[in-house]
């Protein structure tokens, strides 16, 4: 109990309130505009975190996504244009009802159900955290290795578009990291004879690169009409709401528990959380020939769907040190910088932090409603900042933060490296969040991976003498091979020499 | 920049040799079967093994025309999802502007001094983006002097004042 005053104290404090506040201001800022994602605010925002104390720094990020993510769906429901790809799945029925004359209720949809959802996955965080955090106590370096290792495994197989491509973003990742003094012997590792290189790639530089700059290059010189329809939204967003939830209130619940469940699995963002939380809504509908013509339904679900899935992704973040999408990657970056090691530890040493920290999240979550509200009626404006001045300020901020790290340039150098890189694997069709997870994972699971080899004396099958570990093995080693089977008998079926076999026995048999 | 599978899956190729050989010559640790090279070795290996699905692929595949392959944004974001619209023709240089404005930036910051060099940076950028001159020059200035304040007296990081002691001190 007396941890949990003092973790509201530590909240209560101007200095944590004032940075929740701008924090989410700056979220919001973001998400609205068109093209600039809640992984790009928390990219920007994390050197400014730097020089604050651990709370009000996790306060920061949870504040800043949360409202990027539900700022993110003003300019798709405004513009067509989804704010972050959180809010793509949705876009093009939030658009339908704003032609209809809908805009206020499909905003003021977003925002409630994002809350509820965002709220939802809290309490699941809150509840499961510290049971699993039992669980994790009894790991060793075998459980953790295995459980890193299925967490990334799941992060590239789950990634949109080209497997192949997903697993060789996360080796990209997993080089980077090994890049600099090995973690055991301190031997210099990939480092072309440079000093600053023997240091490591940082983090931070290299995240706000591959977050920022990519996208700034991505977007840049794109235009977008800020005025006509976003014009037309100018009534009460909350009119309406209550019963618009009432009457979906089965989907909202199911979003909510979709989304946590994809969010808690590493890698598994808010986008594909969305993504299934609308195609179930209209699986399930009782009205389905309405889904695209600007119906409500999808919108409940899938809004709680990607907020719920935030706050869900922290599971695995706090109670394991591992990331549950790129935001809390990064975030876990955070929580090592500012001494909030994250794992079972964390549960037991500092509960305080702990609590405030999931304090702020309830905090970031009902402040969706206010500054949801503050949003829409500041949607023009916000729309009709020049394109030009806002890239050059992004940029600004990309150098300042890469700077800030080490006061050196080189940060400057390595997050321009990185920022082209990011480019070109995208305009190639590898995802880039797989790479961030690398680059955060791969120390972690390159030191239980020794640690265990040389308590087993270099004998692989021992990584599998532990009961948890053999299953989080077992299981990751499925993952790898039943789709390598499968696409082995596919290949052998639609073989030309099978196929005549099969005909001719077919023919024998006749 | 989009290239072809075939071409990908040499890069990947080449690279993973040269992580296989750059782990095979590091020094092992003394008394153990395990060392520092073992898990770029594993990561290597992992890179050459990938390689080979992706260049046949490649060599097999028809040739198709640059741009018409699909490809995702983001984790999870099916492609086109995120999609931007096309680049607006007064800004085509916007790209090569930043790059090449950053690539000069890195060796002269410690020379010029941040507030110079940054103003020049902005004013590059946001011209290069379709801004107009005026509009990028006061701007530019003010972003500049506003940043520089808030990190050297706000946050305490000290950003370079350049060899122009006058103007950037």
């Amino acid at each position: 109990m007396d941890a949990v005053l003092q973790a509201l104290q530590m909240v209560g404090t101007p200095t944590t309130i004032a940075v929740i506040l701008l924090s989410s201001l700056f979220g919001l800022f973001v998400g609205a505009i068109p093209g600039l994602t809640a992984t790009m605010a928390t990219a920007l925002l994390v050197p400014v975190t730097f020089f604050m104390d651990p709370v009000p720094a996790i306060a920061a990020i949870v504040a800043c996504t949360a409202m990027a993510i539900t700022a993110g769906d003003i300019p798709g429901c405004l513009l067509r244009i989804p704010g972050t790809p959180a809010s793509a799945a949705y876009t093009d029925e939030a658009y339908a009802m704003t032609r209809k004359g809908q805009g206020e209720l499909a905003l003021g949809v977003s925002i409630m159900s994002s809350t509820i959802g965002g709220l939802f996955g809290f309490v699941v965080l809150a509840f499961t955290a510290p049971l699993l955090a039992d669980v994790a106590l009894q790991f060793s370096s075998f459980e953790y290795f295995w459980l890193a290792v299925l967490g990334l495994t799941s992060a590239a197989f789950i990634s949109a578009g080209d497997r192949i491509k997903g697993v060789l973003s996360l080796l990209i990742g997993l080089f980077i990291a090994t890049v600099g003094m090995d973690p055991l012997t301190g031997s210099a590792r990939f480092t072309l004879g440079s000093e600053e290189l023997a240091g490591g790639i940082s983090f931070v530089p290299a995240m706000i690169g591959m977050f920022a700059l990519s996208e700034i290059m991505r977007t840049a010189g794109t235009p977008f009409d800020a005025g006509g329809i976003a014009g037309r939204v100018t009534g009460n967003p909350f009119r309406g709401v209550g019963a618009a939830l009432g009457t979906y209130k089965a989907g909202l619940v199911r979003g909510s528990l979709v989304g946590t469940v994809i969010g808690a699995l590493p890698g598994a963002g808010g986008d594909i959380a969305a993504w299934i939380s609308y195609a179930m809504s209209r699986r399930f509908s009782r009205t389905p020939e309405r889904f695209g013509t600007g119906h409500v339904e999808g919108l409940v679900e899938a809004g709680a769907s990607n907020n719920s899935a935030l706050s869900a992704a922290w599971v695995p973040a706090m109670v394991f040190g591992i990331p549950g999408d790129a935001v809390t990657a990064i975030a876990i970056g955070v929580l090592y910088m500012k001494g909030m090691n994250p794992g079972p530890t964390l549960f037991t040493a500092n509960p305080q932090n702990l609590y405030a920290v999931w304090t702020v999240f309830v905090i970031a979550n009902l402040l969706m409603i206010p500054f949801g509200w503050l949003a829409v009626r500041a949607a023009r404006g916000i729309f009709q900042v020049p394109r030009p001045h806002l890239m050059a300020t992004i940029l600004l901020f990309c150098i300042v933060g890469s700077f800030a790290i080490n006061n050196t340039v080189f940060g400057v150098g390595i997050m321009l490296a990185m920022g082209v890189l990011a480019y070109a694997l995208e305009a190639n069709g590898f995802p880039i969040a797989p790479v961030i997870l690398g680059i955060v994972m791969g120390p972690l699971i390159e030191t239980n991976l020794l640690t265990s080899m040389m308590i087993t004396q270099g004998d692989v099958l021992g990584l599998f003498s532990r009961p948890i570990a053999a299953v989080l093995g077992v299981a990751t080693l499925a993952i790898w091979t039943i789709p390598l089977a499968l696409m082995g008998m596919r290949a052998l079926r639609n073989h030309p020499a099978v196929g005549r076999g099969r005909t001719g026995n077919r023919t024998r048999d006749a | 920049m989009k290239t072809g599978d075939a071409v990908i899956g040499a890069i990947v190729l080449a690279a993973g040799v040269a992580i296989v050989a750059g782990a095979a010559s590091l020094p092992p640790m003394i008394g153990q079967i395990v060392g520092p090279g073992l898990f770029p070795t594993v990561i290597g290996a992992s890179m050459v093994a990938l390689s080979l699905p992706l260049l046949a692929r490649g060599l097999r595949a028809p040739r198709t025309a640059p741009g018409t392959e699909p490809g995702p944004d983001a984790i999870g974001t099916p492609p086109d999802a995120a999609a931007v619209p096309g680049r607006d023709r007064n800004s085509r240089w916007a790209v090569p502007v930043i790059l090449g404005g950053l690539a000069l930036y890195l060796p002269l910051l410690d020379i010029v001094g941040f507030r110079v060099l940054t103003v020049l940076y902005v004013v590059a950028v946001i011209r290069a983006a379709g801004g107009s001159l005026p509009g990028a020059m006061l701007f530019g200035t003010a972003i500049t002097l506003a940043v520089d304040y808030g990190f050297t007296r706000g946050l305490g990081v000290p950003l370079p004042p350049g060899a122009l002691p006058l103007v950037g001190g």
